[in-house]
């Protein structure tokens, strides 16, 4: 029996509109309260996880100099905003190997900071699959939005059952005292805010904010004597389309069914026994393929799954209980923020937006945001 | 040139180069004989060896919608505009502006043939209702 891992020590960097606080700083500040959450010192880490931000030829390296660290296991994959998860199933199965014994997964990212850059620029070489969609002038909304369309055509899906989405995760926002936007929403708001990409509004898309985040990492045996009570990693699994849509193989069909798939055999668990939920609300649309693709309910019925706030902290599927993206904070990878909330629930330390009693939470990340997914179960000691 | 506009090398040129001819010009691959979308020198199925041939340029609206916003020029001088993934009749897909019409006129299942438009310096395989 392979040894069992934990997380440990999970912490937000302030976040928000923050302009004063770069990408590097945030690191350590998520970082530094993630160590202290776990009771773990700086120099017990040698094992380093991160995408690097976007920091020259050798993102990782940059990013480890400026921490101070020097780990002796390394990863920098980056697979968009769902690559915590990736990174956090890495990081145990490392672990697991004994390839280290301390394993920081850590992200931080300012895009308000310079908000010319990154998001909707063309930024593609030749022969590279998006120097053929970024001629077209294809910002990241109007991806989420032709994947709505393809939805709504097949299956009938409505912008009312969208805005559901939308309404359901600002009114978990509403206990978070850090999440940017907390006023309640109507569905009628979602619909009269402006139009982004039809079908999606404005307040059908994530919000913008600076922010990062930490997790810390180790075996079971180490975990036992630390701070907080240990938070496992039941099953983790991965899986990859393509980056652009036309490359989709099966379009509206995300790769959630494969990561949740193998994340479920490992955990032995199914979608009936997840008590709270985190999925990546880039768009409300993803939340709905998220939902079908983990079988939460069947292929093309998101939709009406969705309605009558099943998704709120106190519904029948507690979601993105921090109020998520499109609530919260989004700095453009967010899945870390993923993990952290669900540790936060399985601890107890959900304040208002506490699921009574949650003993097993799924994380799911996805990049590109159809290109990629990545899901993590987790646990703690019933 | 405009920072937006493809950099074309010696493997996309031929694609880009027909266009200003009128010609969709796809990859076939001489092993498995499937054509696949962007092209490439070997097939993302099986690897093998590839050829230029003349597609169609006919296809139908797979995915739909109209921009509203967006951030970088010179797009957002150009909202609103339609973006579109063409199912080709022979099998890929690939993004593209359907144009010739409201933008918002434009309907999943719509019959389109290929309308190439003259972008600063490069053709770009636009699309038109058919």
């Amino acid at each position: 029996m392979a040894k069992r891992v934990a997380i440990v020590g999970a912490a937000e960097s302030d976040f928000g509109k923050i302009p004063h606080v770069g990408d590097l700083e945030l690191h350590v500040q998520a970082a530094r309260r993630a160590i202290a959450d776990a009771g773990i010192p700086k120099d017990a880490i040698d094992g380093l996880f991160t995408t690097g931000g976007r920091y020259g030829m050798m993102p990782i390296v940059s990013l480890a100099e400026y921490m101070g660290v020097f780990p002796t296991y390394l990863e920098g994959t980056n697979t968009g905003g769902g690559a915590w998860e990736l990174l956090v199933g890495h990081a145990a199965a490392a672990l697991q190997a004994g390839l280290c014994t301390v394993a920081l997964v850590v992200y931080g990212a300012a895009p308000r900071n310079n908000p010319s850059e990154g998001i909707g620029q063309a930024f593609s070489l030749p022969g590279t699959p998006v120097a053929y969609d970024d001629p077209f002038g294809l910002p990241l909304p109007a991806r989420a939005a032709l994947v709505a369309s393809r939805h709504m055509h097949l299956y009938g899906t409505t912008s009312e059952q969208l805005a559901e989405v939308a309404v359901s995760i600002r009114k978990n926002a509403g206990t978070n005292p850090k999440a940017l936007f907390r006023d309640p929403i109507t569905i009628d708001d979602v619909l009269s805010s402006r139009m982004i990409a039809d079908p999606l509004h404005l307040l059908d898309c994530c919000v913008v904010t600076n922010g990062g985040g930490a997790v810390v990492l180790t075996t079971e045996d180490r975990a036992a004597d630390l701070a907080k009570p240990p938070v496992y990693v039941l099953g983790s699994g991965e899986a990859l389309a393509s980056e652009t849509l036309a490359g989709w193989p099966e379009f509206g069909r995300m790769v959630s069914v494969e990561s949740g798939r193998r994340a479920y055999e490992q955990a032995g668990i199914g979608p009936a026994d997840v008590d709270v939920l985190q999925l990546y609300d880039a768009f409300t649309i993803n939340v709905l393929l998220q939902l079908e693709a983990l079988g939460f309910c069947a292929e093309g019925e998101g939709g009406p799954f969705v309605e009558g706030g099943r998704l709120g902290y106190d519904g029948a599927l507690p979601t993105n209980t921090d109020g998520g993206g499109l609530s919260s904070n989004h700095p453009g990878m967010r899945g870390i923020f993923l993990v952290i909330e669900a540790v936060r629930q399985l601890r107890g330390e959900a304040g208002p937006a506490q699921v009574p009693d949650a003993r097993i939470a799924l994380c799911n990340g996805t990049g590109g945001p159809f290109s990629a997914s990545a899901t993590v179960i987790l646990g703690r000691d019933q | 040139m405009s920072a937006h506009l493809p950099i074309i090398d010696a493997e996309s040129a031929p694609f880009w180069e027909g266009l200003g001819g009128g010609e969709l010009r796809l990859k076939w691959c001489l092993s498995c004989r499937r054509p696949h979308f962007f092209p490439r020198t070997y097939c993302p199925y099986c690897w093998g060896d590839t050829e230029w041939r003349v597609a169609s340029g006919r296809g139908e609206v797979f995915a739909t919608t109209v921009v509203r916003q967006m951030g970088f020029p010179p797009f957002r001088d150009r909202v609103p505009y339609n973006l579109a993934i063409v199912e080709l009749a022979e099998g890929p897909h690939l993004l593209t502006q359907v144009i010739g019409c409201e933008p918002t006129s434009v309907r999943i299942g719509l019959a389109v043939q290929l309308s190439p438009e003259l972008d600063g310096t490069v053709w770009m395989p636009f699309f038109t209702p058919a």
